[in-house]
């Protein structure tokens, strides 16, 4: 029985169609990548999967709950956590602050797993968000989202406006993320980042899943770099 | 210079009570871009409250006060939860458009049944007052002015250290992240309007006990200051309604020296125009919640 079981979803905004056929699914501790050119559809399947954007048709199942069609908040609360493109953390907010929001509906307030996977954290605690970094930003978002305990973590575009260095200290700790109990779905436009991190993969294509497969075996793939820069850099 | 010190004197007090009026207003305003047309209404809702219990049971208007902003918060958290909810999502005229239409609803239904004549609740202590040099300072007025001020700091706290107080800034600055941390927005939407009532009960209620009120022209001169002090102060802005309060309170107080009667209502809109001129983001700082993201 997987975590998540997506199946033929079909999903977009208002009239406009954006995934079409969309079949993925999450096993628990395992880190699974989404990769798929700018405009793909791979924020949206996020969406989808937190409620944020309503289904057409299709089925979401996590631990054995059909949750397509539930509301953001019920999803949250079975233990699937977003963290969403762009981060949108608090800024007004301190990284306590922030962190402790992400805590909200589980009311948890001990920080010390996040503070354990980002040490950089615990010595800002009291900082305001926005007067951070991008790379620790991403951090609190990520740590904001941990904070819900939950099952299974997204995380949308991690590498965005970060330099390559930080990107691989912040993946570093994803699997150490994912061992704890906390699978991992991650989008990435950086390819080869995103293969080499994650066990699994799937590619996804103006708005349908076109290949799935092994990381490590798709990372070898040359047809996927190719259509996937070539759509890139088009 | 005895008749400009105690204009200014009582603008203070009148100032104070102002920003109390007003502080709910701008938090709604800020968290939820919702201009609140019937927040005047709400305020002499809350007068009418507590002059009942003064009139029928003989309670002290600062007694009455918990009722009042019970009896509010409930009203209040209902009317966002079962209609303002429903245009949340709108452009900014429909929703403008139904707390007009609330504003009405509230108007008549208070003119119903109190009629609308000026009421005034009378206190032993209200006509009383002691002096400091050539200023007299009314113990009521002074009362409700630090009560005003106390409980806009209690709010400004609330915002600032409370959980729910984060989640109702959280919200305002953007809804959706809010809601993937599993807050109900709704539900805090419902809240804080619930809070605005409340505090614009409260604010009536201190009104109608050192001056007086009616439902027909109390409301729409309480909504018009709400607006200018939001303005001046900053949307969602605690204690920028404080001090938009006092700035408006003694502007009106040391205008009503020159100006005659219906002159002195010109002048929040003097003040909203020259803040809009010189400074559009407010008196201080800029809004909470300039980067509002949606869904
Ligand atoms: N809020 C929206 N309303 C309408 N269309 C949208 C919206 N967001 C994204 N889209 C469209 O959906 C498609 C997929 O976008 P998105 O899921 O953001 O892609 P990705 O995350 O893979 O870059 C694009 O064609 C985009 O224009
Ligand atoms: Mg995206």
């Amino acid at each position: 029985m997987s975590l998540l079981e997506v199946r033929n979803l079909d999903a977009g905004y208002g009239r406009i169609q954006v995934l079409w056929d969309v079949s993925i699914a999450v096993e628990p501790n395992q880190i699974v990548a989404l990769v798929g050119a700018n405009g793909a559809g791979k924020t949206t399947l996020l969406r989808a999967l937190t409620g944020m954007i309503r289904i057409r048709s299709g089925s979401i199942t996590f631990q054995d709950h059909e949750i397509a069609g539930s509301s953001i908040e019920s999803i949250v609360e079975l233990g699937i956590a977003h963290v969403p493109e762009g981060r949108r953390l608090f800024m007004g907010l301190t990284v306590r602050e922030n962190l402790l929001l992400g805590g909200w509906r589980k009311n948890n307030r001990d920080l010390t797993r996040v503070i354990e996977l980002f040490p950089a954290l615990g010595e800002r605690l009291n900082q305001t968000a926005s007067t951070m970094s991008g790379g620790e930003q991403q951090m609190c978002a990520i740590g904001r989202g941990l904070m819900s305990m939950p099952n299974l973590l997204l995380i949308d575009e991690l590498s965005l406006g970060l330099a390559p260095k930080t990107v691989d200290e912040i993946v570093a700790r994803l699997p150490e993320i994912a061992a704890s109990g906390t699978a991992v779905l991650l989008v990435e436009q950086d390819i080869d980042t995103a293969l080499s991190i994650s066990e699994r993969a799937y590619v996804v294509e103006t708005g349908r899943v076109t290949k799935s497969g092994i990381s490590a075996e798709l990372l070898a793939d040359p047809t996927i770099q190719e259509s996937y820069l070539g759509l890139a850099s088009g | 210079m005895s008749r400009f010190l105690q204009a200014a004197a009582y603008g203070v007090v009148q100032g104070g009570l102002l920003g109390l009026v007003a502080v709910g207003f701008s938090l709604v305003w800020g968290v939820m871009n919702v201009v609140n047309f019937s927040h005047g209404a709400l305020a002499v809702a809350g007068a009418y409250v507590a002059w009942i219990l003064n009139v029928r049971f003989g309670l002290d208007p600062f007694l009455a006060i918990p009722v009042v902003a019970v009896a509010l918060f409930a009203f209040g958290y209902v009317v966002q939860r079962g209609l303002i909810n429903l245009v949340i999502n709108a452009p900014i005229f429909l929703t403008l458009l139904l707390t007009f239409g609330l504003n009405l609803v509230i108007l008549n239904g208070l003119q119903l049944l109190f009629k609308a004549d000026d009421r005034t609740i009378d206190t032993s202590y209200a006509s009383q007052s002691f002096a400091i040099g050539a200023v007299n300072v009314p113990y009521g007025r002074l009362a409700a002015c630090f009560l005003a001020l106390g409980i806009t700091v209690a709010l400004a706290l609330l915002m600032s250290r409370t959980r729910l107080g984060h989640a109702i800034g959280a919200t305002g600055m953007d809804r959706g992240a809010a809601r993937l941390m599993g807050i109900r927005a709704r539900h805090i939407y419902a809240v804080t309007f619930g809070i605005a009532a409340a505090l614009a009960g409260v604010a009536g209620t201190m009104i109608a006990t050192v001056g007086s009120f009616n439902p027909t022209t109390t409301p729409g001169q309480l909504t018009l200051d709400a607006f200018v002090i939001s303005v001046l102060g900053g949307l969602g802005n605690m204690y920028g309604a404080l001090v938009g309060g006092l700035v408006l309170g003694i502007a009106e107080s040391l205008g009503g020296l020159l100006l005659t009667g219906t002159w002195v209502n010109a002048i929040a809109m003097a003040v909203l125009i020259i803040t809009l001129i010189i400074r559009p983001s407010g008196l201080i700082g800029k809004a909470l919640y300039g980067g509002r993201v949606e869904v």
